[in-house]
């Protein structure tokens, strides 16, 4: 990579300002930033890296009036093993120990883990090789090339698969993301080119609410290796339960998605339901209805729905 | 006979390296300290084929720290025509790694594109675009084994198949080295520490490409991290041309990106195979196509391929042909064997829907048809030396309790809902064999009665050089603590050990230092001889532990420490090579047998799949492969290991895909070639078993085994046929093979 200035902030502020300056880079655990600069992978390299982990009092994770409240540079181990997260957010504590290995989850942070780039492999190769649409291209180069892992859902110009695991759970738990200029919902924090943070605005903190009593919550993923990898497909259901029924849910897919994916649909095939194996076949049906496949990727659909049915099924 | 011998076979000695892998010392090319030095990077080709019109490289050269760029107008060897995305285009010498990496951004490449093709598939079409490394076409060679009469052994058939596969992947063995060098230049001797499989190889590359007398090139071959084919990456001349431009000490390390883009792959193949066959399963007739993807290497290693596709099944009339093809791509080349994983692949699946389309037992119909003990090789007529594959393919049906499960294809469903299903696949491997190569080796006596081993071979850690000590150690009648390894492929020092590939080692190499211990044993018996009072006759003596006694009075001995403190000028040296074949006797075979190796491996496995998902579960997967004889014995198994972690990857994993529009790789990383981890590895379903048929060609009746104990995935595709009743014929077996196999993708 190339020789960069290495600046460490001290608040918030300071950060945004280099930020707006241009031509920065914020880096928090650096597990993905890193490898961007070592690969060359975008058009352009910052003369100036940020380092965020010298701001003080944005690494907590703690419960206040019944909300949720992660600042942005927890770390994905501490989220996963905390007491409070798998005490009521159990989907993102599930969820954020699947990221990855040990060694970068004890690194990597929750806002990183958010505002990571993209893993299309197109994207990803070195020396801006495929300039693509993501990167201010013309195309993206993933529709007539191979297409075996990417979106199925969402696509729209760019068919990019959405690699967080924990924006995932964090969507169907209704969370809220806050930054130094405003407080957005999580569903409304990405598009399908990638996060709508500001030139000057980035991730201070993590809010979630609780769950009403009686909530399931369920995080489950399909990755080719099971020791550490993306998701090639990901479901995130939380659902209030009466009985035996299911009362209210939210189920949102990931990976094999150009970024979170509520599927309305096939929340309402769940809603008022029994968990059964008839209605969880016919949730899976529902949650892939409005795929749409490449030449190598409909297995995914197939999948998708294998791994939403599943999912339901855990509910019981 | 495994009781008369006190070190060979002997579980709890350890590895010659072992020390220094486990505490991190041992050394690799690149950590070679000489002071400052310089570190270089080379820069790849953009396009699948093009011509470098010019280069500018002075925006590099301005960059602080940078201090040569050189092209093909210097590194010999280098074409100014590229003919593959990542072909070597340009190096960088500087003061670091990251300015290294930071100038190749700023070299200015203007190139003549010209047309290519990187699908096989087109590459074979009238008009597709010339690779450019043959003038008329992509063709670049066909093999044939032409064998009785095909159209009479179809006449005689009862029954025929027609069996067509898809493309098989192509895999990367990327080792942890892969070219790297340090080279340095002193009064016009070029002196290059290597991680090389063939080091004196290199010092001949070195030679030739530099015009240099081979007394003025000095290669010491490092640790490399394993080679599995990949170790001759043949990059090396890079940083040689470097040193020389700079006249600096200059260290190329290549990054996994190097070994992805510029390393050999194992070629991609598919075949299209009809097969006949009478009522009772004797086969009458095959006749086979088979097409290989060598990518950019005009002399791709799959000439051989017939050979692999046919060798252990009995059939008088056959026609087996291969039709190699050249693409834009990355050459391909040898990965932890050549033709038999596809081979074994592409016959074993044929031969399981022929036994279908009989009725038979798919374990049945190939125990009536493999060669058994005795038969000789169906084309040169040649007697194996030993061959047990019928007994391999028995024990690795027992191994997974197959008499008791076997069942229909498509047949059982368990209580989970997953299919189930079993298979038992066989071959018998025509590696582990010898190297037509002369191999020398030379072993030194200590006045304390140790011995050294001077070893001009590689430091691919894979027990090898271990293995020798033993054939040392036993020879001697040594302990085995007493044989220590000496210098390791420094060239200019040690006699030529030959290329460590092909799974040729143990015996080629082994048998030169058998031969050169046999040459010691001589000289020491000659002078122990001499000091019992009273005199003996050196063939009355024998060795054990360290100790030289009377064969017949056991109790006068004399140990090596005081024979050898006496006479301290005991050299055992030897060349082998074919002639050495002949030197040993080996279970039926008198020395002197013009006898044919193969190395017998069978495999059983049980999977379930999982058939909304596309998962396979490996429930159980048992090699029973028959290496002759076990010498390292701590070694021989971990190879065995090492072999179905490697099968495991090619079922599942192992893919190296590229853009078809640019050549350009897709995955060229460890996250996305997805070698599995620890985590991935079933370790408790999978279960090695070595046999000892005690009759292959080396020394004490051994072969080597590298090759042949990797080579088996076909018995996954055979297992998920038998689970499925529909086949999946494209490897890996991912849930995209398996969901499209079952029409649901």
């Amino acid at each position: 990579m190339n020789q960069f200035n290495h600046v460490n902030a001290s608040t918030v502020a300071e950060a945004a300002s280099l930020k707006a300056g241009g031509n920065a880079a914020l880096m928090a655990g650096g597990t993905d930033l890193l490898t961007t600069l070592i690969d060359y992978i975008n058009p352009t390299q910052p003369a100036t890296v940020v380092n965020l982990k010298n701001i003080p009092n944005l690494d907590y994770i703690k419960e206040e009036s019944g909300m949720l409240k992660i600042g942005a540079l927890a770390r994905l181990t501490d989220i996963a093993d905390s007491s409070v997260v798998k005490d009521k957010w159990a989907a993102l504590a599930e969820a954020a120990g699947k990221v990855a290995t040990p060694q970068i989850r004890n690194m990597g942070t929750i806002a990183g883990n958010l505002c990571q780039e993209s893993r299309c492999w197109y994207y990803r190769s070195a020396n801006n090789y495929f300039h693509c649409l993501r990167k201010g291209g013309v195309i993206c180069q993933a529709v007539p090339g191979n297409n075996t892992y990417h979106a199925i859902l969402g696509g729209s110009g760019c068919f990019s698969p959405f690699p967080s695991d924990t924006a995932i759970a964090l969507t169907a738990l209704g969370a809220t993301v806050v930054t130094n200029k405003r407080s957005i919902g999580i569903e409304d924090f990405y598009e399908v080119l990638g996060n709508t943070l500001g030139n000057d605005e980035l991730v201070t903190e993590i809010q979630v609410a609780a769950p009403a009593s009686g909530t399931k919550q369920v995080y489950s993923r399909y990755a080719l290796r099971k020791s550490f990898d993306f998701p090639v497909s990901c479901v995130a259901i939380v659902a209030t339960m009466s009985g035996s029924n299911v009362s209210d849910c939210k189920i949102v897919l990931g990976g094999c998605v150009t970024r979170p994916w509520r599927v309305t649909g096939a929340e309402d095939a769940l809603k008022g339901k029994a968990v059964n194996e008839a209605n969880a076949e016919a949730v899976g049906t529902e949650a892939v209805k409005g795929a749409l496949a490449l030449p190598y990727n409909k297995w995914l659909i197939q999948l998708t729905k294998t791994l939403v049915k599943r999912a339901v099924l855990s509910l019981a | 006979m495994a009781d008369e011998l006190s070190v060979i076979g002997k579980p709890g000695n350890i590895d010659q390296q072992a020390v220094e892998c486990v505490t991190g010392t041992i050394e690799f090319p690149n950590d070679v300290y000489m002071g400052q030095k310089l570190h270089a990077k080379i820069l790849g080709s953009t396009h699948a084929h093009a011509r470098v019109v010019s280069i500018d490289a002075s925006a590099a050269l301005a960059l602080d720290g940078v201090e040569a760029v050189v092209t093909h107008e210097d590194v010999p060897g280098w074409s100014d025509v590229k003919y593959h995305v990542g072909d070597a285009v340009a190096a960088v010498a500087a003061r670091d790694e990251n300015t290294a990496y930071h100038a190749l951004t700023l070299i200015e490449v203007e190139y003549e594109v010209r047309a290519h093709v990187v699908d096989p598939d087109e590459a074979m079409q009238p008009g597709a675009p010339l690779v450019g490394l043959f003038p008329d076409g992509n063709t670049t060679l066909r093999t044939d084994i032409v064998r009785g009469d095909i159209e009479a052994g179809f006449a005689q058939a009862d029954v025929t198949i027609e069996d067509e596969s898809g493309w098989t992947n192509r895999w990367q063995n990327s080792p942890i080295g892969g070219g790297n060098t340090t080279a340095w230049w002193q009064d016009e001797i070029l002196h290059a520490w290597v991680d090389t499989q063939n080091p004196h190889g290199e010092h001949n590359g070195f030679v030739g490409s530099f015009a240099l007398p081979h007394n003025k090139v000095r290669v010491f071959a490092h640790a490399a991290g394993g080679g599995f084919g990949g170790g001759r990456a043949a990059v090396q001349a890079v940083a040689a041309a470097l040193a020389k431009k700079t006249g600096k000490v200059v260290s190329l390390h290549t990054d996994k990106r190097d070994n992805f883009s510029r390393g050999v792959t194992h070629f991609a193949c598919k075949s299209k195979i009809k097969m006949g066959a009478k009522n009772d399963g004797t086969l009458t007739a095959i006749d086979a196509q088979f097409w290989g993807d060598g990518g950019v290497n005009t002399r791709p290693p799959y000439n051989g391929l017939p050979d692999c596709l046919q060798i252990g099944i009995r059939c008088p009339n056959a026609n087996f042909k291969v039709t190699g093809i050249i693409t834009n791509a990355p050459p391909s080349g040898y990965y932890r064997c050549v033709q038999h994983p596809p081979g074994a692949f592409l016959m074993n699946t044929a031969l399981e829907a022929m036994a279908e389309k009989l009725g038979m037992d798919p374990l049945e119909f190939r125990l009536k048809n493999v060669l058994t003990l005795g038969e000789p090789d169906q084309d040169n007529g040649r007697a194996f030396s030993f061959n047990t594959l019928t007994e391999c393919l028995q024990d690795a049906a027992s191994g997974i309790g197959y008499a008791a499960g076997k069942h229909a294809p498509g047949a059982k469903t368990l209580p989970d809902g997953r299919k189930h299903g079993m298979a038992v696949t066989g071959h018998l491997d025509g590696h582990g064999g010898y190297s037509g190569t002369g191999r020398a080796a030379i072993i030194t006596l200590r006045p304390d009665g140790t011995c050294f081993l001077n070893l001009g071979i590689s430091r691919s850690a894979c027990g090898t050089q271990t293995a020798h000590c033993h054939f040392v150690a036993e020879t001697l009648g040594l302990k085995y603590e007493d044989v220590k390894t000496g210098d390791w492929g420094a060239t200019a020092v040690t006699a030529d050990g030959g290329m460590q590939a092909g799974s040729t080692n143990t015996n080629s190499t082994g048998a030169a230092f058998t031969v050169a211990a046999r040459d010691a044993r001589e000289q020491l018996f000659e002078a122990a001889a001499k000091m019992f009072d009273p005199p003996v006759n050196a063939a009355d003596l024998d060795a054990r532990d360290s100790k030289i006694f009377l064969k017949s009075d056991p109790a006068k001995s004399l140990t090596h420490k005081e024979v050898c403190a006496r006479n301290q000028r005991i050299i055992g040296k030897a060349r082998a090579g074919w002639d050495a074949v002949l030197q040993f006797d080996v279970g039926p075979w008198p020395a002197g047998t013009p006898a044919n190796q193969r190395v017998p491996v069978a495999s059983g496995a049980e999977v379930a799949v999982d058939t909304e998902s596309g998962e396979v579960e490996v429930l159980k997967w048992v090699m029973v492969t028959d290496i002759g004889r076990v010498v390292y014995y701590d070694g021989a198994h971990a190879q065995a290991w090492a072999g179905l972690y490697h099968m495991f990857w090619q079922a599942f994993f192992g893919e190296h895909i590229y853009d078809r529009e640019t050549g350009m790789s897709l995955n060229p990383n460890f996250l996305n070639h997805r070698w599995p981890a620890s985590l991935d590895i079933p370790y408790d379903a999978l279960q090695e078993v070595l046999k000892e048929g005690n009759s292959g060609l080396g020394p004490y009746g051994a072969t080597g085994m590298g090759e042949p104990c990797a080579s088996q995935y076909c018995v996954i595709a055979c297992a998920i046929y038998n689970a499925l009743g529909v086949w999946c014929k494209e490897p890996p077996f991912t849930p995209w093979k398996i969901l499209k196999a079952l029409g649901k993708a």
